[in-house]
């Protein structure tokens, strides 16, 4: 049997889909029979919606053209700096 | 309208030489196609606006710069991405005061049995009700805002921006597990916070 914290563990694979059919089988058998885990279910999904419309906000209007102006106005000083490629880990 | 960068990143290498070259003309380009996301990507990680364009406007400055050590060993978005995020975490650092403890008081508890202690009630559809767009997203701003930076960027690339999980790891520099998991718990808090606003008795 699998438990309402496992469950809350595979909330962000079960929506992406990456599950193995047999454990969203499993999960969807436990959501229907545990209202904890289905409005845990509800809510988490809300929320990536709420982060997913965040990230389709509108930009300020004018911010590319201040980014041009800024970037007319700042690249005459470009100066060559050391160091490679920028990386992270490589 | 903003063209979507797409999931494979900027390839163009003909647009590439361009900047290579310094051509402003190629520059405007990028901007136009890049500005509004990496805009987003600093303004979820600072948490105002100001910064977020002070940000920007570093990050294309230093693509500028260096464009020319520019190698296309990753994408050129994932280059572009991972200067917005060290841009924008310099921007955090020092003023930052998140911990990990602030982001755990806001998780499901369980009992031994892997119980929820706690009622869990589903309000997913009472912001709707309640408010306007513009106070749903101001609260849920302030509620990025609780988490400690290192998840902030997580949930921006991810849930905001829809990067893939490998696309981020190679951004930050983690692995995908890493990645994962702080989306995960970054979220589960997210998803409490809002619960006590959102819910009633939760
Ligand atoms: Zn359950």
């Amino acid at each position: 049997m699998i438990s309402c914290k496992e469950i809350t563990d595979l909330l962000a694979d079960y929506l992406e889909g990456s599950l193995d059919q047999q454990t969203v089988q499993a999960l969807e058998a436990h959501f229907s029979g545990c209202r904890t885990c289905d409005n845990f279910l509800e809510t988490y999904r809300t929320t990536t919606n709420f982060l997913r419309e965040l990230g389709e906000e509108e930009v300020p209007a004018e911010l590319k053209e201040r980014i041009i102006r800024f970037f007319r106005e700042h690249r005459g000083r470009q100066e060559e700096e050391p160091g490679g490629e920028e990386t992270g880990s490589g | 309208m903003v063209a979507s960068p797409g999931q494979a990143g900027f390839r163009d290498t003909e647009l590439l030489e361009q900047l290579k070259a310094g051509d402003e003309k190629a520059f405007a380009a990028i901007i136009d196609r890049y500005s509004a996301q990496t805009y987003r990507i600093a303004r979820t990680i600072t948490g105002n606006p100001q910064d977020a364009e002070d940000v920007v406007q570093d990050v294309f400055l230093t693509i500028f710069r260096k464009i020319g050590s520019f190698e296309g060993r990753s994408a050129f978005s994932t280059w572009l991405y991972r200067i917005t995020v060290n841009a924008a975490m310099m921007k955090v650092r020092g003023r930052e005061v998140r911990t990990e403890e602030d982001l755990e008081r806001w998780l499901p508890v369980f009992d031994a049995e892997g119980r929820q202690l706690q009622p869990v009630e589903d309000w997913s559809s009472n912001p709707e009700k309640v408010l306007l767009q513009q106070e749903k997203r101001e609260i849920i701003r302030q509620a990025l805002a609780t988490l400690p930076a290192e998840y902030r960027v997580v949930v921006a690339l991810r849930d905001l921006q829809g990067l893939s999980g490998e696309e981020v790891a190679e951004i930050l520099g983690l692995s995908l597990a890493a990645v994962k998991s702080r989306l995960h718990r970054g979220r589960l808090a997210l998803r409490g916070r809002l619960a006590a606003t959102f819910g009633g008795t939760e």
